[in-house]
C-alpha cells in the first residue's frame, strides 16, 4: 500500500479541526509545524512515511495538546468575552447527541423498550411503596404537641395472665388530673360504652327519618382540641364540648345526615331518647389518625344518670375510656411512671392493688405496635412496615440491575460503529458523552412511564391497605426529582462501563469484526444479576403460596364452634336486651333459629376478664371471661365434655355458677373433667365443662376460659348484652333473616336493625395477613415479570450474537428442538442456582413469620417445589422464544451477513 | 531532565530569550531550543504553541502570519517592549538565584 503524505496530514488534522479548543489558525499553525518537520526529515533521508510518523511523534499527542490549548483558550475567551460563543457550542452538541441517541435508540426500538419499561416498573412500585410506609409512620405526628401525648395503659395480670389493656378506668383521668396538676396538663377520655355500635337518628324537617347504628360515636372530653389538632370547619373548638348534650361531626357523617344542609344547631337523637345539639363539624374526615372517630359528643352528656348508669360513670373496675394525657414539657415518662404504683393503692379497689400496673403509650407508637387488649381500632404492625420497604427496595434494585445488564449487553453490539466514529474523527472523550448520554436519557424516558404506571397502582394498593393515598406531582416535587434523579443515575451508571470498555477500540481492529466476539455476555456480573432477580422472584413466590395457604388454615381450621352458622345482633342498651326473653320465645318459634343466647362481646374475637381464685392455688387471679345467657354452648355449637349448661329455670345457675374449658380443668390440677364438676371457683360452683374452643383468634393459644351466667336484673343486662347471638338453620338464609328483622321491630320500632354472620366478623381479625398476602402476590408477580423482561433482553442478545453458529448447525442438520435446548442450557443453570439460594431464605423468613401465630402451618414442600416449577417454567418459555426465533431464520441469511 | 515544576518556571525565560536574535516561527524555536538545552528542555510542539499563545495573551510577544514559501502562511513572533523588560526581569531573577545557590554550594558562578 502506497503512503499518500497529503491524505495522511489529512487525517491527522481531522480531531482539530472539529475540536473547538483549536481555532482555524491554531490548527494551521500546528501543521505548518508538522509540515516542516516532514520536510526536515525527508532532507535527512528518512522516506516520506517515515519522516511522517516520527514528526507526529514529536508533535505530541492531541489529548495533551487539548488540555493545553484550553487554558489558553479559556483565558482568551474570558478576555474576548466569547463565553456565549462557547455555550452555543456546547448546545449544538448537546443536541448532536441527541439526536444520534434517538436514531440508536429508534434502532433498536424493542430492547429499549424493555429496558425502559423494566425500570418504569422499578421506579413506579417503589414511589407507590414508599407512599404507603410514608403514610403508616406518619400516624399521628400532625398534632402540635404529638410528642407529649401519652396513652393511659392498664395491665392486669396474674402470673403472666389477664389482660392488657389499652383503656382506662373511667375516674382515672380526673383522678390524675387531680393528683398531678403540674406534671399532667390535659387529659382527653373516649368512651363508647364499649359498645360495638350506638343509635342515632335524625327526624327532618320533611319528616324523613333517619335512624342509623353508628359504629365510631365516642364520648369525649372538652380537651380534646387542645390537646389534638382536629380544625373545626364550623364552630369553636373552645366550646363545641364543653356543655353536655353536644355533638360533632364529621364532614362525611354531616353529608350521610344532613346532606347539604348545614347541621350547626340541628340535633340528632341519641338511642331514642336523648336529644344531642350539633355545635361543630370538622374540616376533615380524620385520616393517619388510629383516633377513628365519627361522631364526637361532650363527656358531660354522660353525667345524666339516663345516659350512663353513676355507678359506672366511677367504676374503677372496669376499664373502657381510652385515656390520653399531655406531659407538661419539663416531666418525663419514667418520672410520671414512677408515681403510677402510689395512684394504683390510692384509687384502685384492693382487689386489684396486686395486679394493677399502669404505664404511658406514646401517642406516635399506637398505629404502628401497639395491639393490646380493647384497641379502639385494629392497628398496624411495624413489621409489616419494614417488610415493605425491604421489597420496595429490592424491586427497584432489582429493576436497576436489569436496566444495566440489558444496557451494557447492547453495547458490545456497536463495536462496528464506534470504529467507524472514530476513523472519522471522534474522539475518545466525544464517544464516552455520547454513550452517557445514550444511557442517562433511556434512564430518564423511564420517569414518564413510570408515571402512569403509579397511577394505575395507586387503587389498588389503596383497595388492599384501605387507605387513600394519592400522587400529586404538584404537591409533591421531592418525589419528582428522586424519580429524576434516580433515573439518570441508573441510566449514567449503566452507560460508564459500556462507554469506557468500548470507547476504546481501535478502528481497525473493530471494523474488521475482531471485537464484540468477547466474553461480554458471559461476564460473571451479569450472571451475578439474573440469579438474583430470580432468587427474588422465587423468594416472593414462596412466600405468597404459605402465606395463602396459613390464611387458608386459619379461616378453615375448626375453631371448636360453629362461627359460619351463628349470627350477632348488636343489641346493648337496646330494648330488646330488655325484654330478651320475650324476643326469645318468640325467635325460638320458628323452626330455623336453632338456639340464642346473650353474649358480652364476639365469641371468638374479644372477651373481658374477671378474676377468680381457684381452690388449691390461693391467689386470686385474672382469667378471660365472657357473661352470656342459657344455651351459649348449643348456640356456638361447643360441645360440652362433661355437665351441662346454664338454665334459667335453675335460679342458683343466676349467680352461682360457672363453666370452664378443658383448659381450665388442667390449670386447677383436677384430674379429669369430672372431677371438675362441682369445684367451686370464687365462690361459684363448675356445673359444666366445655371442649376448648379458639376464644380469641389463632394468634393466641387456648387459655383457661371462664363463662359466667347473666344477672337476672336490668342493670345486668343493659351492661352485659352486647350482642344477641342465635344458632340458625342457613338453608334459607334469607327467610330466617328477615324474620329476625321483623321480630326486632315488633318489639323495638324505633331501634335500628343490624345483624352479622359471626364468621364475616372473625375474619377481620386477619386483615393485616391477608394484605400482606395480597402485597406479596402483587409484588412475587412483578418481581417474576422484571425478571423476565432481563431474561428476555439477554437471551435475545446472546440468540443473536450466536447466529452464524446457530446456521452452521443448522446446516449441519440440528433440530430446531435441540437448538432450542441448547440455547436455554445456559440459562437453566442459573436459574437452578438461584432455586438454590433462595429456599433457605425462604424458609428461615417464613419460620419466623409464621411463629408469630399460636396455631399455624408447617412449611411443606409444596410451596417450594411449585416456586422452582414456576420459575422454571417462565424461564424456560422466555428463552424460548427467542431461540425458536433464532433457530427458525435461514441459515443461508446467518452465514451471509459476515 | 528537570522537573516538571522548574521547567514549568524556565520555559517562561527560555521561550523569550528566543526571540532575543529577533523574530522567529513555531518550527525555528523548537529547533533552538533542542539546540542550547539538548533535550533536557525540550517539548512537544503542541505544548509549545500554547505557551507562545499565553504570552501573547499576556501581551510579551506579538504574532503576525506571513506568506512563507509555497502558499503557505506561517505565524511569527516576536517580542513586544513589554517582553523586553519582562525579559530583563527574569533574567535579573534567574541570575540572582543562581548566585545564591552557587555560594551555598561553593560554585563559582558563571557569567553568561
Amino acid at each position: 500500500m502506497s503512503f499518500d503524505l497529503e491524505k495522511a496530514i489529512a487525517a491527522w488534522r481531522r480531531p482539530y479541526e472539529v475540536n473547538p479548543a483549536f481555532s482555524a489558525e491554531d490548527v494551521e499553525e500546528l501543521e505548518g509545524s508538522l509540515r516542516d518537520r516532514v520536510e526536515a526529515l525527508i532532507d535527512k533521508g528518512f522516506s516520506e512515511k517515515e519522516a511522517f510518523h516520527t514528526a507526529r511523534r514529536r508533535m505530541g499527542a492531541h489529548g495533551a495538546a487539548e488540555t493545553e490549548y484550553r487554558k489558553v483558550y479559556w483565558g482568551k475567551l474570558k478576555r474576548e468575552r466569547r463565553l456565549g460563543t462557547e455555550f452555543i457550542w456546547r448546545l449544538t452538541m448537546f443536541k448532536n447527541y441527541f439526536s444520534v441517541a434517538l436514531r440508536a435508540l429508534r434502532r433498536q426500538k424493542g430492547y429499549a423498550f424493555i429496558n425502559i419499561f423494566g425500570l418504569a416498573i422499578g421506579l413506579a412500585s417503589f414511589v407507590v411503596i414508599m407512599l404507603y410506609v410514608q403514610d403508616e409512620r406518619s400516624y399521628d405526628q400532625f398534632h402540635e404537641n404529638a410528642d407529649r401525648i401519652y396513652r393511659v395503659l392498664d395491665f392486669r395480670k396474674v402470673d403472666g395472665i389477664g389482660e392488657e389493656s389499652s383503656s382506662a378506668p373511667t375516674p382515672l383521668a380526673e383522678a390524675m388530673l387531680a393528683d398531678y396538676p403540674d406534671q399532667i396538663e390535659a387529659a382527653v377520655r373516649f368512651f363508647d360504652f364499649q359498645a360495638p355500635t350506638l343509635s342515632l337518628s335524625y327526624e327532618a324537617p320533611t319528616g324523613e327519618r333517619l335512624l342509623f347504628n353508628e359504629s365510631n360515636l365516642y364520648f369525649v372530653d372538652a380537651d380534646l382540641f387542645t390537646v389534638f389538632d382536629f380544625p373545626l370547619r364550623s364552630g369553636n373548638p373552645q366550646t363545641a364540648l364543653s356543655d353536655p348534650n353536644s355533638i360533632v361531626l364529621t364532614p362525611a357523617m354531616a353529608r350521610k345526615y344532613f346532606r347539604d344542609e348545614d347541621p350547626i344547631g340541628k340535633s340528632l337523637r341519641f338511642e331514642g331518647q336523648h336529644d344531642l345539639l350539633v355545635t361543630g363539624v370538622l374540616e376533615n374526615d380524620p385520616s393517619r389518625t388510629h383516633l377513628d372517630f365519627d361522631f364526637l359528643v361532650s363527656f358531660r352528656t354522660l353525667d345524666n344518670p339516663d345516659v350512663l348508669d353513676p355507678r359506672l360513670r366511677n367504676h374503677w373496675i372496669w376499664n373502657p375510656s381510652w385515656t390520653y394525657v399531655l406531659l407538661s414539657s419539663r416531666t418525663t415518662v419514667e418520672q410520671m411512671e414512677a408515681q403510677f404504683p402510689a395512684f394504683v393503692v390510692r384509687h384502685f379497689p384492693e382487689s386489684r392493688h396486686d395486679r394493677v400496673k399502669l404505664y404511658l403509650q406514646p401517642l406516635t407508637d399506637i398505629h404502628l405496635s401497639s395491639n393490646l387488649d380493647y384497641e379502639m381500632g385494629p392497628n398496624s404492625d411495624r413489621a409489616y412496615v419494614y417488610i415493605f420497604s425491604t421489597i420496595a427496595v429490592l424491586v427497584l434494585l432489582i429493576s436497576g440491575f436489569n436496566f444495566v445488564n440489558l444496557v451494557t449487553a447492547r453495547s458490545a453490539r456497536r463495536a462496528k460503529e464506534i470504529g467507524m466514529r472514530k476513523v472519522l474523527g471522534a474522539h475518545r472523550v466525544q464517544l464516552i458523552r455520547q454513550f452517557l448520554f445514550e444511557s442517562g436519557l433511556t434512564g430518564l424516558a423511564a420517569v414518564p412511564l413510570a408515571l402512569p404506571l403509579i397511577w394505575m397502582m395507586l387503587p389498588i394498593i389503596n383497595s388492599f391497605s384501605g387507605k387513600n393515598l394519592a400522587f400529586n406531582l404538584f404537591d409533591r416535587p421531592d418525589a419528582l426529582i428522586f424519580l429524576g434523579g434516580t433515573a439518570l443515575g441508573i441510566g449514567l451508571f449503566a452507560g460508564i462501563y459500556p462507554a469506557l470498555y468500548v470507547s476504546r477500540f481501535r478502528p481497525a481492529k473493530v471494523l474488521s469484526g475482531a471485537v464484540g466476539r468477547s466474553g461480554f455476555g458471559q461476564s460473571r456480573l451479569r450472571k451475578v444479576l439474573v440469579v438474583t432477580q430470580f432468587s427474588l422472584s422465587v423468594l416472593l413466590i414462596v412466600g405468597t403460596v404459605v402465606a395463602i395457604q396459613q390464611m387458608d388454615f386459619m379461616q378453615s381450621r375448626n375453631l371448636g364452634f360453629k362461627p359460619e352458622e351463628v349470627v350477632l345482633l348488636p343489641a346493648l342498651r337496646s330494648p330488646v336486651s330488655a325484654k330478651y326473653d320475650v324476643f326469645r320465645e318468640r325467635l325460638l318459634e320458628h323452626p330455623d333459629v336453632l338456639a340464642l343466647t346473650t353474649v358480652e362481646d364476639v365469641p371468638g374475637m374479644h372477651h373481658q376478664t374477671g378474676g377468680y381464685s381457684i381452690p388449691g392455688r390461693n391467689e386470686d387471679m385474672q382469667f378471660a371471661r365472657l357473661i352470656v345467657h342459657d344455651d351459649f354452648a348449643a348456640t356456638m355449637g361447643i360441645e360440652m365434655a362433661v355437665g351441662r349448661d346454664f338454665k334459667t329455670e335453675n335460679v342458683t345457675d343466676h349467680d352461682d355458677a360457672v363453666l370452664v374449658n378443658e383448659a381450665m380443668v388442667r390449670w386447677g390440677g383436677w384430674e379429669s373433667n369430672e372431677e371438675a364438676l362441682g369445684q367451686i371457683i370464687d365462690d361459684q360452683t363448675i356445673v359444666g365443662v366445655m371442649k376448648d374452643f379458639n376464644f380469641v383468634s389463632l394468634h393466641r393459644p387456648i387459655e383457661p376460659f371462664v363463662l359466667e351466667r347473666i344477672s337476672e336484673n336490668l342493670d345486668s343486662y343493659a351492661f352485659s348484652v352486647r350482642y344477641i347471638a342465635a344458632r340458625i338453620n342457613t338453608e334459607n338464609v334469607d327467610e330466617v333473616l328477615s324474620f329476625i328483622r321483623q321480630e326486632w321491630f315488633a318489639i323495638s320500632p324505633a331501634w335500628p336493625f343490624e345483624i352479622f354472620f359471626l364468621n364475616d366478623l372473625l375474619a377481620t381479625q386477619y386483615d393485616a395477613e391477608r394484605t400482606l398476602g395480597r402485597v406479596a402476590a402483587a409484588f412475587a408477580l412483578l418481581a417474576l415479570i422484571v425478571a423476565c423482561l432481563g431474561l428476555f433482553g439477554l437471551s435475545s442478545y446472546m440468540a443473536e450474537r450466536r447466529t452464524k453458529e446457530i446456521g452452521i448447525r443448522k446446516v449441519m442438520g440440528a433440530s430446531v428442538t435441540s437448538i432450542v435446548l441448547l440455547l436455554s442450557s445456559a440459562f437453566v443453570g442459573l436459574v437452578f442456582v438461584a432455586i438454590i439460594i433462595a429456599w433457605p431464605i425462604a424458609y428461615f423468613a417464613l419460620e419466623t413469620w409464621l411463629s408469630a401465630f399460636a396455631y399455624r402451618i408447617n412449611l411443606g414442600i409444596g410451596p417450594f417445589v411449585l416456586s422452582a416449577i414456576l420459575v422454571i417454567l417462565v424461564a424456560y418459555t422466555t428463552v424460548s422464544v427467542q431461540a425458536i426465533r433464532a433457530a427458525g431464520t435461514n441459515p443461508v441469511d446467518s452465514l451471509r451477513c459476515e | 531532565m528537570l522537573t516538571r515544576e522548574l521547567a514549568s518556571a524556565a520555559a517562561k525565560p527560555l521561550i523569550l530569550s528566543i526571540f532575543t536574535q529577533g523574530e522567529s516561527y513555531g518550527y525555528t524555536i523548537l529547533q533552538h531550543i533542542k539546540a542550547f538545552s539538548g533535550d533536557t528542555l525540550s517539548r512537544d510542539d503542541s505544548t509549545l504553541y500554547p505557551v507562545l499563545h499565553r504570552l501573547e495573551n499576556q501581551g510579551l510577544l506579538v504574532s503576525s502570519w506571513r506568506k512563507a514559501d509555497n502558499h503557505r502562511r506561517r505565524k511569527y513572533y516576536a517580542l513586544t517592549a513589554k517582553g523586553k523588560k519582562a525579559l530583563a526581569r527574569e533574567k535579573r531573577q534567574w541570575l540572582h538565584l543562581n548566585a545564591v545557590l552557587a555560594q551555598l554550594w561553593s560554585l563559582q558562578p558563571r557569567l553568561t
